[in-house]
C-alpha cells in the first residue's frame, strides 16, 4: 500500500512526500527504491496510472492527472490577493489544489526583512508578528515559530503574536500548529522588522507525513501540568444532552475530578470547588453552571480553547490555590460574514461574526436559551411537573486591530438562570462581566496588555405563596479589576513577564426583605464585605542552553479588609462561639480593618532529552483571598463567596510537580507522566449544622483546615491521524484534617479524613475515529472510584421511630462510578457554495445505562429506617443536535 | 434546598459492618399538659441489625423539679417507664435523672416548662390527589417562636356490604337474627399518626406567628376520604435549644436524598452520662406543654377523586332459604333478605373481607367522635 511506501522514500529519498490518500486505495505497488534513483523510482511506479509526480527541493508531489507546476504562472501573486475576482484566469489545478500552490508560492519566496546595514550579519535582528487564520483572521495561540539551525524557538502567546531573536542572516523559519497545516517562511533578516504569517486549517485531505522532528510545544514548552483543548477537540466529545460542556471535557482531564454528574464544580489536584480561577476572556466566572450544574454557563460557539493550569502556574496569575482555567473565545471573522449555531433536544443557539471593517474591526454576538421545562413535564413526581426551569446566556466581543501597534478588544458575558420547584419558590441567579483590553506594542520586543473589566454575580430567591411569610432574599458580589502586562523579550535567552494588578471586590452577603403588604418578615441585610486584592509580579523565562530552559517568577500579593464593618473578637485559644464574642469594633468606610501579604513563588525547570523526551520541575505558591462557602458536596446555586478577613484567613497553597515527557512516531503519539504533592492551609470545613446564610459571624460556623493531596498522572495522546485521543490514568489522594485544639472544632478527632471528592483510581478514555471527513464517531469511557461518604453505622429507636447516628465523617465510599458515551458526527456535503453547511450530532450518554450512584443516604420513612441509592443518569440517555454555519 | 432530577433512586443495602456505637438512647418526653411523662430505654444497635429494640429494663427513672417535687418512674413495660400525676407550672426547671442496672448515672438539662400558644386554626385544600392541612398559631406575647407539630388522623369507612342478619348454627339448623348498628360490621375507623418531624419558627418575622404552614398532605386515593375524616392537630412550643436538636435530627434523617445535601452532623443531646462523660448518649429529654385542634371533613368537603379501599373485588350471592343449611358452610356473612309475597325466600351473602370491616379497622366509635 502507498502508506507503507511513503515513509520508505521519506526516510531515504526526500524530505517529504506529499499525497492524497484517497488517489491510492484502490492500488497496490511493489518496489524497490534502494535500486533506483527517486525519479526512477516514482517513473515505475506510476507507469499506466494517471498519477503524476513532482519532484520540487526534496518534496514530492503526487497528484492525479494534472502534476503540480514548480513555476508559478506570472500574475500569481496578485491573482492571490484579489482571487475571486479573477478565478476565471486561473488554470483549474490551480483552483482545485489552491493550497498546494499557495504554500508553495509563500513557503519559497524569500523574504526581506529589515534594511540591510553596512556592518553585515552580525549579532541578533528580532522579528515579531501575528500568527493567523487564513480564512477567518483568526490569531493562532500556541503556534511554534521556530528555526533549526541554531534551535531557537518560540510560541505565539494568548493574541496570536510572537516575537523572536535570531542571527542575522538567511533562515528558514517554520510554523507549526495543532490543527493548522504547517508552513514556512525564507527569511533574510537584516534588521528588526515585523512579518505576520497566516495559516490554513488542515482539513485538505492532502496528508502530510513530516520526516523532520518538529519542535513539539509539549516537549519543549516549560509549562507542565497544563492541558490546552481546542473546540475541535471539544466537540468530539460526547455530552449528556448533546451540547459541548467545556467544563465536562475539562473533568476528562487527568487530576480534575468532580463529586458527582449534575455538578460542574472541578476538583483540580485534590483541591476544592472554590480554588479555580475561571477566566473569560479574562473575567472572572463565579458560578460557571446552568441548571443545577447539567450544563456550563459557556456557548460552545463562540469558544475558542481552553486552557487549564494545574501546576507551575505563571506568575501572571494569583488569586486562586488550585488551578487558572482560561476560556478564550473567538476573537471575529474579519473577512466575511459568518454564522452558526444549533438545535438541540434542550437547547438552542446561534453566534454570528460580522467583519465591519476588513481585516480591522469585528464584532461577534451569540445567544443560547433552553426550553427544558417539557423535560420536567416528563418526570412522574409531582415537585417536579409543577417546577420551571430556564436558562439564558448571551455573548458580545469586539476586536478592533486599530494599527500595527495598538488592538482593543471588549467582551460582554451575561447569563441567567431561573428555576422554580413545586411552584413556591423562584430561584434566580446571573453573572456578569465585561472586560476591556488593550494591546500596545511599543517594539518589536515589548509589549503591553491594559485590562480592566467588571465581574459580577447575583442570586436572588423569591417566595410569596404564603403571603405572611413572602420573602427575598439576595446576595450580590462585584468586583472590580485592572491590571497592566507587559512582554520583554530580550535577546534570545530571556522572556521577561511582569505586571500589577488590582481586585475591589465588593459583596452583599444577603438581604432579606418582606415581598407584599402582608409580609411580616423583618427585614435584615448582613453587613457587606469590601477589600482589595493587589499584586505585583515579575517572571523571567531562561534559555539556558539548548537543553534547558528555567522560570523564575515572583508574585507579591496583598489584601486589604476594608470597612465599614462591625467585626467580632474572640479570644485567643478559645473555640470562636457566639458565646465567646467578646467585642466587637466598629470600622468607618474605606477604613483599612487588616492586611495579608506574601509572597508567592513561581518556578518551572525544563531539560531536553533528546528531540523527543524531555524532564520537566515546577514549584508554585499560592494565596487565595476569597472563598466559598458551601457546606453541600456539590455546589449548590446558594452557594455563596466570602472575603478573607480578621476572622477568616488566606488560603495559602504550595505545589511540587515532575514530570516527564516523550513523544513517539514523529510526535503523532505524546506520552507524559506527571507527579505533584500539594498542601494547603486555611482551608473551610464546616461545624455540624452551620447556618451559611444570612448569619452575620460566619466565623463560628465554620472550621479550618489544612489539606494534603499527592497524585501521579499518566497519559498518552494521539493528536493526528484517523484515530485520535486520549488514554489518562490517575492515581490521587486529597485528605484534609482540621488543627484545632478544642475538639468541638475537630472533625474525626483532628485526624486526616478523605476529602468528599478522594477518588484514588481514575481513567478516562476519549476516542475519535474519522471514518473519512463527514463521518466520525466519538467514545469515551470513564472510571472512578466512588467518592468517600458520612455512612452512619448504628440505629436506635426515638420518637415512634428508626433514626440513625453519624459517626467519622467519610470513612466509607459509594459504588464505583463507570460510564461509556457514544456520539457520531455527520457533516453535510462539502460543496463549497451553499447556503448553509449543516450537520448532525447523535449521540448516547451512559451507553451502558449503568446507574451510577450519586450518593446513597439513610433515611427515616414512616418510622422506619430505609438505605436509597440516588443516581442523576439512570439510563442510556439519547441525544440529537442540528448545528449548522453560514 | 430539594432538587430531585432526572434521577433514580433505588434500595440500598449498608454495607455489612459490625462496627457501630452501643450507646444508651433515652427517649423522654413529659407532657405537662397531660401531666404524664413517658421515658422509654434502649441501647443503639448496627444499622444493618434489623432485630427489635433492645430495651433496658431495670432502671431508676425520675423527673426532677427543681425546687420542687421528684416524680418516680415505674417501668410499665420492658424499658418504658411511666408516671402520670406530674403538676407543673409554666416557668419550673425539670431534669431527667436515670441510673441504669449498671449504676451508671444521665442526667439532663434542666429545661424550662413553657406555655404553647393556643392554635388558630386548621385548614385544608384538595386536588384529586391530594389534601393539603395547614395550621396558624401566633403568640400574643411575641416570645414563642419555634413550633413543633404532631398529627392523628382517624377516618370512618364502610365496608362493601352491609351485613343486616346474622346467624347462629345448630347441628341441624341455621337460626337467623337481625343486627343493629354498630353490629352490622359496616362502619369502622382507622387510625394513623404523623411519622415525620413537623417543625417551623416565626424568628424571621416581627411578629410570632405562623401562618398556613403546611403540616401534611394526605393522598386522596388511600380512601381516608370516603366517608368522614378527623384530622388532630398537636401543637408544642420548643426552646430554641430544642427546636436545633430537632431541626438538625431532621435533616440528618429526613431531608437527605437531594441533590445538594447537607453534610451530616452529630447531635448533642441534653442528656449526658455523668458517671462516664466521655460515653456519649443518644436521644433527648423533651419537656413541653401540648395544644390540640381537631377538625372533621366529609367526602363532599374534598375534591371529588377515586379511591380504592380494596373492596373493589366483592361480589355477592344469593341462597335461598332451604339450602341454607349447606350453602352457610363455609361460613358467609348474610346481607340482606329477599322478599317474596311478604315472605324471605332467600338472603345475600358475601365473605368476611367484604363485610367485616374490623379486618381493617376497629367498630368502636372513638369516644371524641361527632
Amino acid at each position: 500500500m502507498m502508506e507503507d511506501i511513503i515513509p520508505v522514500f521519506e526516510q531515504q529519498v526526500v524530505e517529504r512526500v506529499f499525497y492524497n490518500k484517497a488517489d491510492f486505495d484502490t492500488l497496490k505497488y511493489k518496489i524497490d527504491i534502494r535500486e533506483n534513483s527517486a525519479k526512477e523510482a516514482l517513473e515505475k511506479l506510476f507507469e499506466g496510472t494517471d498519477l503524476k509526480y513532482t519532484l520540487y527541493k526534496g518534496q514530492i508531489y503526487i497528484t492525479r492527472e494534472t502534476p503540480v507546476y514548480t513555476s508559478l504562472p506570472a500574475n500569481f501573486f496578485r491573482v492571490e490577493e484579489s482571487f475571486t475576482d479573477s478565478e476565471e484566469e486561473l488554470p483549474d489545478f490551480i483552483r482545485n489544489q489552491e493550497v498546494v500552490s499557495q504554500t508553495v508560492g509563500v513557503e519559497s519566496r524569500l523574504i526581506t526583512i529589515g534594511k540591510a546595514t553596512g556592518n553585515g550579519l552580525n549579532g541578533n535582528a528580532n522579528i515579531a508578528g501575528y500568527i493567523r487564520d487564513i480564512n477567518t483572521g483568526e490569531p493562532v495561540i500556541g503556534a511554534v515559530v521556530y528555526i533549526e539551525e541554531p534551535r531557537i524557538g518560540v510560541a505565539t502567546d494568548a493574541f496570536g503574536y510572537y516575537s523572536i531573536s535570531l542571527p542575522r542572516g538567511r533562515h528558514e523559519l517554520l510554523i507549526n500548529s495543532i490543527g493548522m497545516k504547517s508552513t514556512k517562511r525564507q527569511i533574510l533578516l537584516n534588521n528588526n522588522g515585523k512579518l505576520d504569517i497566516e495559516l490554513k486549517e488542515d482539513v485538505i485531505p492532502l496528508r502530510e507525513i513530516i520526516v523532520e522532528s518538529e519542535k513539539d510545544l509539549n516537549i519543549t514548552s516549560l509549562n507542565m501540568g497544563v492541558e490546552k483543548l481546542d473546540i475541535k477537540t471539544m466537540k468530539n466529545v460526547p455530552m449528556a444532552f448533546g451540547e459541548t460542556d467545556i467544563l465536562k471535557v475539562a473533568l476528562t482531564l487527568p487530576g480534575v475530578q468532580t463529586v458527582g454528574e449534575s455538578s460542574t464544580g472541578l476538583n483540580v489536584r485534590g483541591g476544592t470547588t472554590d480554588q479555580n480561577l475561571i477566566l473569560y476572556n479574562d473575567a472572572t466566572i463565579y458560578n460557571p453552571s446552568h441548571l443545577f450544574g447539567f450544563f456550563s454557563a459557556f456557548n460552545p460557539d463562540v469558544l475558542k480553547n481552553v486552557e487549564l493550569y494545574k501546576s507551575g502556574i505563571p506568575a501572571n496569575y494569583g488569586g486562586r490555590l488550585s488551578s487558572v482555567l482560561e476560556i478564550s473565545t473567538k476573537d471575529g471573522n474579519k473577512r466575511k460574514f459568518v454564522g452558526s449555531g444549533g438545535i438541540g433536544l434542550l437547547t438552542s443557539k446561534l453566534a454570528l461574526e460580522i467583519p465591519v471593517i476588513k481585516d480591522k474591526l469585528s464584532v461577534s454576538v451569540s445567544g443560547r436559551s433552553t426550553y427544558s421545562d417539557w423535560l420536567l413535564k416528563l418526570v412522574p413526581d409531582e415537585s417536579i411537573k409543577n417546577s420551571q426551569a430556564s436558562f439564558y446566556d448571551l455573548n458580545a466581543h469586539i476586536h478592533y486591530n486599530i494599527n500595527e501597534k495598538n488592538s482593543l478588544y471588549i467582551t460582554g458575558y451575561h447569563s441567567d438562570d431561573r428555576f422554580k420547584l413545586n411552584s413556591d419558590t423562584l430561584y434566580q441567579y446571573n453573572n456578569d462581566a465585561l472586560t476591556l483590553k488593550w494591546k500596545h506594542v511599543f517594539a518589536n520586543k515589548f509589549y503591553g496588555v491594559f485590562t480592566a473589566g467588571y465581574s459580577g454575580y447575583n442570586y436572588k430567591v423569591t417566595s410569596e405563596q404564603n403571603p405572611v411569610n413572602a420573602f427575598d432574599l439576595s446576595y450580590n458580589l462585584g468586583q472590580k479589576n485592572f491590571k497592566l502586562d507587559f512582554n520583554y523579550f530580550s535577546g534570545s535567552s530571556h522572556a521577561f513577564d511582569f505586571g500589577v494588578s488590582s481586585i475591589a471586590y465588593d459583596i452583599n452577603p444577603g438581604n432579606l426583605y418582606p415581598r407584599g403588604e402582608e409580609s411580616l418578615i423583618i427585614p435584615l441585610e448582613i453587613q457587606s464585605e469590601k477589600g482589595v486584592e493587589s499584586g505585583v509580579y515579575l517572571g523571567d523565562k531562561i534559555e539556558i542552553n539548548s537543553r534547558m530552559s528555567l522560570y523564575l517568577g515572583l508574585r507579591y500579593s496583598m489584601f486589604n479588609v476594608l470597612g465599614p464593618r462591625d467585626v467580632f473578637s474572640y479570644p485567643a485559644g478559645q473555640p470562636k462561639e457566639t458565646s465567646n464574642i467578646t467585642d466587637s469594633t466598629s470600622y468607618s468606610s474605606n477604613e483599612i480593618i487588616n492586611t495579608y501579604h506574601g509572597p508567592e513563588y513561581r518556578a518551572s525547570l525544563r531539560y531536553l532529552l533528546g528531540n523527543d523526551a524531555s524532564i520537566k520541575l515546577s514549584y508554585n505558591r499560592m494565596r487565595q483571598y476569597i472563598h466559598m462557602l458551601s457546606n453541600t458536596t456539590s455546589i449548590s446555586p446558594t452557594d455563596t463567596w466570602k472575603l478573607s478577613d480578621p476572622n477568616i484567613k488566606p488560603q495559602i497553597g504550595d505545589q511540587f510537580a515532575i514530570g516527564y515527557y516523550k513523544n513517539f512516531r514523529a510526535s503523532a503519539v505524546e506520552t507524559s507522566i506527571e507527579a505533584y504533592y500539594k498542601t494547603s492551609k486555611n482551608i473551610l470545613d464546616y461545624k455540624g449544622g452551620a447556618k451559611l446564610i444570612l448569619n452575620e459571624h460566619i466565623e463560628t460556623d465554620v472550621l479550618n483546615a489544612e489539606g494534603k493531596a499527592y497524585g501521579v498522572e499518566l497519559l498518552v495522546k494521539k493528536t493526528k491521524g484517523k484515530i485520535n485521543g486520549w488514554v489518562s490514568y490517575t492515581y490521587s489522594r486529597s485528605l484534609l484534617r482540621t488543627n484545632s485544639e478544642n475538639l468541638l472544632e475537630t472533625i474525626n478527632n483532628g485526624e486526616y479524613y478523605p476529602s468528599n471528592y478522594d477518588k484514588p483510581h481514575d481513567f478516562t478514555m476519549i476516542g475519535n475515529y474519522k471514518f473519512n471527513r463527514r463521518f466520525n464517531i466519538g467514545l469515551n469511557v470513564t472510571y472512578s472510584t466512588g467518592r468517600p461518604i458520612t455512612i452512619p453505622l448504628t440505629r436506635y429507636e426515638f420518637n415512634d421511630a428508626g433514626r440513625v447516628h453519624y459517626s467519622d465523617r467519610n470513612e466509607y465510599r459509594i459504588p464505583d462510578y463507570f460510564r461509556m458515551d457514544l456520539s457520531m458526527n455527520i457533516e453535510g456535503n462539502h460543496k463549497v457554495r451553499k447556503l448553509a453547511h449543516s450537520s448532525w450530532t447523535v449521540g448516547v450518554y451512559n451507553l451502558t445505562g449503568r446507574k451510577n450512584a450519586y450518593s446513597v443516604y439513610f433515611q427515616t420513612v414512616d418510622g422506619e429506617i430505609k438505605g436509597y441509592k440516588l443516581s442523576i443518569f439512570g439510563n442510556p440517555i439519547p441525544t440529537i443536535t442540528y448545528n449548522f454555519s453560514f | 434546598m430539594t432538587v430531585y432530577f432526572l434521577g433514580c433512586v433505588e434500595p440500598y443495602s449498608p454495607p455489612k459492618v459490625d462496627q457501630f456505637e452501643d450507646l444508651l438512647v433515652v427517649d423522654g418526653n413529659v407532657n405537662g399538659t397531660a401531666g404524664e411523662a413517658n421515658v422509654y430505654l434502649s441501647r443503639s444497635q448496627a444499622l444493618n441489625d434489623l432485630s427489635e429494640t433492645k430495651y433496658v429494663s431495670g432502671a431508676i427513672v425520675e423527673i426532677r423539679v427543681q425546687d420542687g417535687a421528684t416524680y418516680r418512674l415505674s417501668e410499665k413495660k420492658s424499658g418504658r417507664y411511666y408516671v402520670d400525676g406530674i403538676d407543673l407550672n409554666f416557668g419550673d426547671m425539670v431534669q431527667l435523672y436515670v441510673s441504669d442496672a449498671d449504676g451508671s448515672e444521665y442526667l439532663s438539662d434542666f429545661e424550662e416548662y413553657i406555655e404553647t400558644p393556643k392554635i388558630d386554626k386548621v385548614t385544608y385544600s384538595s386536588d384529586e390527589s391530594n389534601v393539603n392541612f395547614y395550621v396558624s398559631t401566633h403568640d400574643p406575647n411575641n416570645n414563642t417562636f419555634y413550633y413543633k407539630w404532631d398529627y392523628t388522623e382517624t377516618w370512618e369507612f364502610r365496608s362493601a356490604y352491609y351485613s343486616g342478619f346474622y346467624y347462629e348454627r345448630t347441628d341441624t339448623s341455621v337460626e337467623i337474627y337481625p343486627r343493629r348498628r354498630p353490629d352490622t360490621l359496616h362502619f369502622c375507623y382507622q387510625y394513623d399518626s404523623s411519622t415525620q418531624i413537623i417543625l417551623a419558627n416565626s424568628k424571621h418575622l416581627n411578629e410570632d406567628i405562623i401562618n398556613q404552614f403546611p403540616i401534611a398532605k394526605v393522598g386522596t386515593s388511600t380512601g381516608k376520604f370516603a366517608d368522614r375524616y378527623s384530622f388532630l392537630v398537636k401543637q408544642r412550643a420548643l426552646s430554641e435549644k430544642t427546636y436545633k436538636y430537632w431541626e438538625m435530627l431532621q435533616s440528618n434523617t429526613e431531608s437527605v436524598g437531594s441533590i445538594f445535601d447537607p453534610q451530616p452532623s452529630q447531635l448533642t443531646s441534653n442528656i449526658r452520662n455523668v458517671s462516664h462523660p466521655e460515653i456519649g448518649v443518644l436521644g433527648y429529654f423533651n419537656l413541653y406543654s401540648e395544644q390540640q385542634l381537631r377538625i372533621y371533613l366529609n367526602y363532599r368537603d374534598v375534591t371529588p377523586h377515586f379511591f380504592n379501599r380494596g373492596y373493589r373485588s366483592c361480589v355477592f350471592d344469593t341462597v335461598l332459604v332451604e339450602d341454607m343449611f349447606d350453602e352457610l358452610y363455609p361460613p358467609k356473612y348474610l346481607i340482606g333478605a329477599l322478599y317474596q309475597q311478604g315472605s324471605v325466600y332467600a338472603y345475600t351473602t358475601s365473605f368476611a373481607s367484604c363485610v367485616d370491616c374490623r379486618l381493617k379497622g376497629s367498630n368502636k366509635v372513638p369516644e371524641f367522635w361527632q
